[in-house]
């Protein structure tokens, strides 16, 4: 059961760091877009300065999210056991997804500006998925040993 | 909004929130402060009044979230201050065409901690006269002129809804010298500051119990 958290939390600072990174540069490539260079230590500093700084709002985010999309995964897994790698990376990518499409849904305003965008919504979800992914190499790893 | 001495009419608007980059573009009337004739049309003498660079009724653009707009009638001199993000509320000297920066360039960062843009300033946008980091909510702006507190000609007093205070600026040359805390002793959230015609100073407070409070000379009573 430790070990399972502790492969929840590394899941989740994975997908938060991932995630913040995203953030980051879908931010400058708006900036970008408006005209405007950004060099690459200030993209650098950026990537630093949001990772950061985003744990007050997004980091719980992150957490709630994969709390509420990894157990579908864990019950699906258990009857369809050759689903596991795409079952947790498939639930990481959507509940990271879905997290962001519920807050516009309800609060009307995008939670982080760059999933106004596609791209930037697509990104959220691989963050998700690679947590998803991660969390499922992790336990499997525990099983196995 | 307010009307100048040459009869036009200044209009601040905001930039949507999930449309911050439109501040950006001329050709958009979200983010700008907007210049028009009281009967609608268009002054030709607007900056970007033949439409080809810019939106016909533009005067100056690159606003986040206008608060507090007025001009000081000793100069002529138009003044607006703005709510950044989380930080950045920033009070600017207004000049037509200019660019005032958001979202390219802002010292605040987004809610989520994030930065909204890794710039603080940029070749060719304009600086703001002072900003505010944490905000303090800006709302409302006088310049006072008047003559009932003859101490404060000139200086410029801000509403703040966070801070619960109003900021008293005194300006030199063009730039903020001196900020003062003033009234705190009132802890309300400060909507509105005005100057009526006879110098009295006016704040209204933001509650469901507002209030409007007149601000007059010791042993003095206004006519």
């Amino acid at each position: 059961m430790v070990k399972t958290i502790g492969s929840f939390l590394l899941a989740v600072i994975t997908t938060y760091l991932l995630g913040a990174i995203f953030v980051s540069q879908g931010n400058i490539a708006a900036v970008v877009a408006l005209g405007f260079d950004i060099s690459f230590a200030q993209r650098l500093d950026a990537a630093v300065h949001d990772m950061l700084n985003m744990t007050d709002i997004y980091l719980p985010l992150v957490a709630i999210s994969l709390l509420l999309g990894l157990p579908v995964a864990y019950a699906i897994v258990r009857k369809r056991p050759h689903l596991g790698l795409i079952g947790y990376t498939l639930a990481g990518f959507v509940a990271l997804l879905a997290i962001h499409l519920i807050i516009k849904a309800v609060v009307g305003l995008s939670g982080v500006a760059p999933t106004r965008t596609l791209i930037g919504l697509l990104c959220q979800g691989i963050a998700g998925g690679v947590g998803g992914y991660l969390f499922y190499r992790l336990t499997t790893k525990l099983q196995n040993n | 909004m307010l009307f100048q001495p040459d009869g036009t009419l200044l209009m601040t608007t905001g930039d949507g929130f999930e449309y911050r980059e439109a501040a950006q573009d001329p050709h958009n009337l979200m983010g700008k402060i907007i210049r028009i004739n009281t009967d609608g049309s268009i002054p030709a003498d607007n900056p970007f009044a033949d439409g080809d660079s810019g939106h016909p009724a533009v005067w100056s653009y690159g606003h986040r979230n206008p608060q507090g707009l007025d001009l000081d009638p000793a100069t002529d001199d138009v003044y607006a201050h703005e709510h950044g993000a989380k930080g950045g509320d920033e009070l600017n000297l207004i000049k037509p065409a200019v660019n005032y920066g958001w979202p390219a360039v802002t010292k605040g960062i987004n809610y989520s901690g994030a930065y909204v843009s890794p710039l603080r300033s940029a070749p060719g946008l304009e600086e703001p006269l002072t900003h505010w980091t944490p905000s303090i909510g800006a709302s409302g702006l006088a310049i006072y002129r008047g003559d009932a507190f003859p101490q404060w000609r000139g200086k410029h007093f801000i509403g703040a809804l966070v801070a619960e205070d109003v900021r008293m600026l005194t300006l030199d040359a063009g730039e903020v010298t001196q900020e003062e805390i003033v009234f705190s002793e009132i802890a309300a959230r400060i909507r509105d500051v005005r100057v009526s015609p006879t110098g009295m100073l006016y704040l209204l407070t933001d509650s469901d119990q507002g209030k409007v409070i007149r601000v007059t000379p010791a042993r003095s009573e206004e006519s």
